[in-house]
């Protein structure tokens, strides 16, 4: 078979390595470096296809393979990246009782062990394809196969029976071709590999043609490849011309996977990974990590510089965060401090993850955020909407005709499906006691039958969300939220009223209630003629029908004209929707979306909580005093930190503000004689005042609140607010 | 990858019960209903049941749509699972387990030859095209 190595297509043979493809070629994959054959150096990696950072020793080929080499020096190592045909890598989630990482002799053995002992096993060979590459609290060991990425959560044991790695050379010339560690060269031998005539120090590797040399390498020599090995003993040193060298300078562990875990009770190491290292002489001149570069003139000039300790060397030099994770510089840098320090030092931390992985690896498992759609979506898509994410919501923007559903809310009629707004219910003895505790308004004074506006607070007394407290009576309270909201205000309410002992009962109603918004001058009568009698008054709400569905309504206002708010059983939704489109059609009805509403509630001076109050809206700053009854005798959230801040003086207010004939985008900057003035939260043209509106958070300059500012080079005029119906006669007829 | 086309989740119509622990503890379903305990103080029973007895004079008693439910068959449901949920699934039947599949909150009601997903009927058509995807993106 062929393989296709940059370009040129090389004779391979069926069940061989990449890498002895390449080698029986004359290809070294990155040019030079002392080949291990084990997984455990940097020296074999190539993109193969289209995967990079492979280390080709563990590949095997296959007909048409392709192969692009990550070559030293000449060629920046590319991203990792994957093949473009496997962007979605699952994970399955695996559960026993123990998992055995490394199927050698010790592996084998702790698996029998563990079957023995009735534990459910999970057992990882790498070289089946199964590759763990980080053990995380839990403890949890992820693993890399061909088709997944496997979490295994072990609840009793995790066995790490890696074994050990063959210690590198280092020395001038360590980065030339034609260097093997002891088990590369037979394996490489193994598959037929011509090594020529290699120099062998330390243990003879099997089928090798070789000769033994001894002492200390000094260097090795040649042009791109081995030609000679310079060794030193007994303060000689000899030159051994050859065709490559052979090292056998000993093992260290490969204990990363056990030293991400060794704070947990469950990791264990067993064969030779648990063994102690072998310690080489310290090195004096040569590349100590392949994969960051670093030399040993670079160690020493970290240890010149005061870094003494192994974790904060590796910091300072990135030795050992390179792709082999420490595996070739480890023992030359323990070697190096404990020369210069006289004292051993511990191999460093090491992190998730032990192997490359591909981008798409590093993402299975993950998903987007889920949005979540009101039970009129599908109405919603059928009338042409443009749906927006909005919060965790898609919401209709508009229906295709922004200023017609404008002036149907201004001046006869509209609907606007509301589903999103956060609903609960709320009872128990201490029901009353507890919102009274949460709210800054004076609950106690809402009749049943009643509602009112209500602001969150949080302790530091920062608007948090907004919405209504409407009693139900019996002591039954309905309370509702913005629709980014409602599960943060349930967390926070439940966890209120474990803090305060309150004995309440909480429902979040959000997913489960409707609510379509019915606006503009004509729909009283538009609902009167659908047989709707007896609509509640302003800020009153009603269990009422209409068109025979069960309907809560309640009377308020967020768009300037006469709302009422129908909450009702989501999957009634559909039927109301079209009931109401129908009945209004008479009326010029159309529904509107989140556009219109912004323009039409910005006219009315209403906030939206979170653009408009930012993280550090209190009510003061933003105009909400109103809302925030500092007399009742409650300490509720947020007091104690207006009493504190009303002591200060005022340092910036949302204001209204207009221009005639400009309008700014939201975010734009207000300067007052060039110096900062504030921020536009809110801005749009208001189709019925003929100018751009405004909300501006406006700083005190001088202690002094602008009247004036400019605005991308346009004159702002602060104004009183509301902009649009200042006695509020529409929304309240 | 298992993968499944043809789930489609309908509104879990229920009696929702929120109550205190003591109370929930003592709740009984009728019969050929099927009652789980959400929360602990927090209880789903369908079919509805709107009559039921609540020890307990603040319990908040509601019939529901806040759910939708999809019965999967146990063949697909145990090779779908452990690649969507990190969480171990209950070996004893019936059983009911709840968590996360895909950010979505789920709960999960097995019986011997199937097992009811129910997620917030929001987010039903999210996770309708997640089992239809195979689940892993």
């Amino acid at each position: 078979m062929k393989i296709i190595v940059d370009g040129t297509p090389i004779e391979a043979e069926a069940g061989e390595s990449v890498l002895a493809a390449m080698l029986k070629a004359n290809v070294h994959p990155t040019g030079g470096g002392c080949l291990c054959c084990g997984g455990d150096c940097p020296h074999c990696l190539a993109t193969v296809d289209g995967v990079s950072y492979m280390r080709t020793c563990q590949v095997h080929v296959h007909p048409g393979q392709v192969v692009q080499r990550h070559h030293y020096g000449q060629v920046e190592p590319p991203m990792p990246q994957g093949n473009a045909g496997s962007l979605d890598v699952p994970t399955r989630h695996v559960f026993c009782d123990a998992v055995i990482i490394g199927g050698g002799e010790s592996g084998q053995a702790a698996l029998a062990t563990a079957q023995a002992a009735g534990q459910t096993v999970m057992a990882l060979d790498a070289n089946q394809g199964q590759e763990a590459i980080g053990i995380y609290a839990g403890p949890m060991v992820v693993a890399k196969t061909a088709t997944e990425m496997l979490q295994i959560h072990a609840k009793q044991d995790v066995i790490v029976a890696t074994g050990a790695a063959e210690i590198q050379p280092v020395a001038p010339g360590n980065m030339l071709a034609g260097i093997y560690t002891t088990r590369a060269a037979e394996q490489l031998a193994q598959q037929g590999v011509q090594l020529g005539k290699v120099a062998v120090l330390g243990p003879v590797p099997k089928n090798v043609w070789h000769f033994p040399i001894t002492g200390r390498i000094v260097r090795f020599e040649g042009e791109g490849a081995v030609s000679a090995v310079v060794v030193e003993q007994d303060g000689v040193e000899t030159t051994h011309a050859c065709d490559g060298v052979v090292v056998g300078l000993g093992f260290h562990p490969r204990n990363a996977l056990a030293r991400q875990g060794h704070d947990m009770a469950q990791v264990r190491t067993v064969g030779d990974a648990a063994l102690a290292s072998d310690i080489p002489p310290c090195p004096v001149s040569g590349v100590v990590c392949p994969c960051s570069g670093i030399t040993v003139d670079d160690l020493q000039y970290t240890w010149d510089s005061g870094f003494r300790e192994l974790e904060l060397v590796k910091r300072s030099t990135l030795a050992g965060t390179g792709t082999c994770q420490g595996s070739c510089c480890i023992p030359h840098m323990r070697s190096f401090l404990a020369d210069r320090g006289k004292e051993l030092q511990a191999p460093f931390t090491a992190r998730p993850v032990t192997k490359q992985l591909t981008v798409e690896e590093i993402a299975a498992g993950a998903h987007f955020h889920p949005q979540a759609e009101t039970a009129l979506h599908g109405e919603h898509i059928a009338l042409g909407a443009q749906m927006e994410r909005s919060g965790s919501w898609w919401r209709p923007w508009n229906y295709g005709n922004y200023e017609a559903e404008y002036w149907a809310v201004r001046e006869a009629v509209s609907i606007m499906d509301v589903s999103t707004l956060g609903k609960m219910l709320l009872s128990g003895p201490d029901a009353l006691e507890f919102l009274q505790m949460i709210y800054p308004t004076n609950v106690k004074t809402i009749k049943p039958g009643r509602s009112r506006y209500v602001l969150m607070l949080n302790d530091r007394g920062y608007v948090f969300d907004d919405g209504l407290i409407a009693n139900e009576g019996n002591g039954v309270y309905a309370l509702t939220f913005t629709s980014g909201g409602s599960s943060n205000s349930e967390m926070f309410l439940r966890d209120r009223a474990e803090t305060f002992g309150m004995d309440i009962r909480l429902v979040n109603r959000t997913w489960g209630l409707s609510a379509i918004n019915v606006t503009g001058p004509l729909a009283k009568a538009m609902l009167q003629k659908m047989g709707v009698s007896d609509l509640p008054n302003w800020l009153e709400h009603k269990h009422i029908d209409v068109a025979g569905i069960a309907c809560h309504a309640y009377r308020l206002s967020f768009t300037g004209e006469w709302s009422v708010e129908l909450h009702h059983a989501a999957q009634d939704s559909v039927a109301l929707w079209r009931a109401l489109l129908a009945a209004g059609e008479e009326f010029g009805i159309r529904p509107h979306g989140l556009e219109t509403l912004r323009t039409l509630r910005l006219e009315k001076g209403h906030i939206i909580v979170g653009p408009d109050t930012g993280f550090d809206g209190t009510a003061r700053r933003i105009h909400h005093n109103w809302a925030v009854n500092m007399k009742k005798p409650y300490d509720f959230v947020g007091k104690a930190a207006i009493i504190r801040t009303n002591k200060t003086e005022l340092d910036k207010e949302l204001v209204g503000m207009t221009i005639p004939d400009y309008t700014p985008i939201e975010g734009d900057i207000a300067f007052v004689d060039g110096q900062y003035a504030g921020v536009v939260t809110s801005s749009a043209w208001s189709p019925v005042l003929k100018k751009a509106v405004m909300l501006v958070m406006l700083q005190y300059i001088d202690g002094v609140l602008p009247t004036e500012v400019t605005l991308s080079g346009h004159t702002a005029t602060r104004v009183d607010l509301p902009f649009y119906d200042k006695e509020s006669a529409r929304a309240r007829a | 990858m298992p993968a499944h086309n043809h789930i489609e989740f309908t509104r879990l119509i229920a009696t929702r019960i929120a109550t205190t622990a003591a109370a929930a503890d003592k709740l009984h379903a009728p019969a050929g209903s099927v009652m789980i305990r959400t929360a602990i103080d927090e209880t789903l029973i369908f079919p509805p049941v709107p009559d039921i007895s609540v020890d307990d004079d603040y319990a908040i008693i509601i019939e529901d749509g806040s759910y939708a439910s999809a019965w999967l068959d146990i063949d697909f449901a145990l090779r779908w699972l452990p690649y969507n949920c990190a969480w171990e699934m209950p070996t004893v039947r019936p059983a009911f387990a709840q968590g996360m599949i895909a950010d979505i909150a789920t709960k999960l009601y097995f019986e011997q030859e199937r097992v009811l997903m129910i997620v917030p009927a929001p987010y039903a058509a999210e996770m309708a095209a997640h089992l239809a995807h195979g689940g892993h993106a």
